[in-house]
């Protein structure tokens, strides 16, 4: 009997640690899509979940040949979601990361606070027309539509702001990684 | 000194990576013998492996290996790979001949 669970994260590293518990009580996720999880009864500890953004679109080349590489290494996509893939390994008790040095954690990090960074400023950009539609229908006495627009920018200001305090830690992280950078690989 | 212009320290993962390709082998076996080589220690990620595999074979390090028996794609050092490993086990006999000369054969210091 599968379970759906609905949750909703941004950050993916929360996101992982949420999965693999879950996989540890026997639970493995199969489907994901729009905050929608599904998943279906498994061998406690039978697999660890990594979550991944892609640099490019699933279907370019250049990902395609990732994916491939990493089925090669029994590393298989359970879902898609944007340019993000679930992937999971059989635990075997081995550790599964994807990404083991500084360099190629950095750039991931790099990668996910850029894609963030791109939804803020379309969140913001967003934000700002509602408002300006709103303030002057408000003005000329459209108040209903007028307000709706003033309350739509308003949920994007808090929205940006969410997600701009989450990049601003994974930029922390990521000068933290630099640091280290600084003394050894 | 000599001319080439690759005189950096490798990172340990490329390190073992041409080494481990001194037999041709596909990724994952890569990442079973550098496991090995280094008694456990140095576990690779596969996306970390997949960024310095096409950065080596870029720089033509290493090649794909035509492998009749397997499907999966392999790969193996070319003698520029090994030109360069050579080199760094200069640099790393150095190190260690330094390092031993500094703290003499006191190593509990």
């Amino acid at each position: 009997m599968n379970k759906v669970i609905y949750r909703m994260f941004w950050d993916y590293e929360r996101e992982e640690e949420w999965l693999n518990q879950m996989a540890a009580k026997g639970w493995a996720l199969v489907h994901y899509f729009w905050a929608r999880y599904e998943f279906e009864p498994c061998h406690p500890d039978a697999y660890i979940y990594r979550i991944e953004l892609l640099s490019r679109k699933r279907t370019d080349l250049k990902s395609r040949k990732y994916l491939q590489f990493l089925k090669e290494s029994d590393i298989t996509p359970i879902a898609f979601y944007m340019n993000w893939v679930y992937l999971r390994k059989s635990a075997g008790g081995e550790p599964f990361q994807l990404y083991t040095d500084l360099d190629s954690r950095i750039a991931h990090y790099q990668r996910v606070k850029n894609m963030w960074l791109g939804i803020i400023l379309a969140e913001l950009a967003g934000s700002g027309i509602n408002f300006s539609i709103g303030l002057s229908a408000v003005f000329y006495e459209v108040h209903l539509s007028g307000w709706l627009n003033i309350a739509t920018g308003f949920l994007l200001l808090i929205g940006s702001s969410m997600l701009f305090l989450y990049s601003r830690r994974l930029e922390r992280k990521i000068k933290q990684l630099e640091a280290e950078r600084l003394i050894r690989e | 000194m000599p001319e080439s212009s690759e005189r950096g320290a490798l990172t340990e993962a490329v390190y073992y990576i041409l080494l481990s390709l001194y037999t041709p082998m596909h990724g994952y076996g890569v990442m079973q013998k550098v496991k090995e080589m280094s008694g456990g220690r140095v576990a690779l990620g596969a996306g970390t492996l997949y960024g310095a595999l096409n950065t080596l074979l870029q720089k033509e390090w290493i090649r794909p290996h035509a492998s009749p028996s397997s499907r999966k794609k392999e790969y193996e050092i070319t003698p520029a790979g090994k030109a360069v490993i050579h080199n760094e086990l200069l640099r790393l006999k150095e190190l260690l001949r330094n390092g031993e000369k500094t703290i003499g054969g006191d190593r509990n210091e």
